[in-house]
């Protein structure tokens, strides 16, 4: 179980007048991080470089249009050129369900198992961007069962059960 | 790692031949809603 607070006055001033992410979810564990920024962010927004996953930071970035980092293919099978391109079409056809709910994927991979009735694996965990669009409380709400406590005027207390 | 999604694109029998668009996608969406 895990608790956190936030201020709602400050909630509404940064819902409309925040560029950059203050509030970045991690939602596997169920850690979820609110974090307020007060400079504007020095990194800038990195390009696609696939096979980089460390270097591409989501905190304190701002909002870019990519929801699906990088992709790999499969190089030594047969027409790898056509298995990127149709990674691409469908990263770029489920573009829309990743912006709406936030969610960043750092690689989208082919793989080709022995197993013939396995299609895909699941990752163990993903990004969640917090934007307008994205309502933590909404969010919340599907994930776990959470109860909502006014503490004072501006202040309330979430307290999540995982 | 984790941070990846893995989908087939590739009929087992045959690699030369891809799945559609669609059952792509249709994989792509059953994966990431698995994570929750």
């Amino acid at each position: 179980m895990c608790t956190l607070f936030f201020y709602i006055n400050q909630f509404k001033q940064e819902r409309v007048s925040s560029a950059y992410w203050p509030r970045v979810c991690h939602l596997p564990h169920m850690e979820l991080r609110l974090e307020r920024v007060t400079q504007a962010p020095v990194q800038t927004l990195s390009p696609i470089r696939p096979s980089s996953i460390e270097s591409t930071s989501f905190f304190y970035l701002q909002m870019p249009d990519i929801w699906v980092q990088s992709f790999t293919h499969l190089k030594d099978m047969p027409r790898a050129d056509t298995a990127l391109e149709l990674l691409k079409k469908t990263a770029s056809l489920v573009k829309p369900i990743m912006r709406k709910h936030g969610w960043v994927l750092p690689v989208l991979a082919e793989f080709y198992p022995d197993n013939p009735s396995l299609l895909g694996v699941p990752p163990t965990f993903m990004y969640q961007a917090f934007t307008d669009r994205s309502f933590p409380l909404a969010l919340l709400q599907d994930l776990v069962s959470i109860s909502v406590s006014v503490l004072s005027s501006d202040f309330i207390l979430i307290i999540l059960r995982c | 790692m984790g941070q990846q999604i893995l989908v087939r694109l590739r009929y087992p029998n045959s690699p030369d031949a891809f799945f559609n668009q669609e059952d792509v996608v249709g994989t792509l969406l059953h994966e990431v809603r698995n994570i929750f």
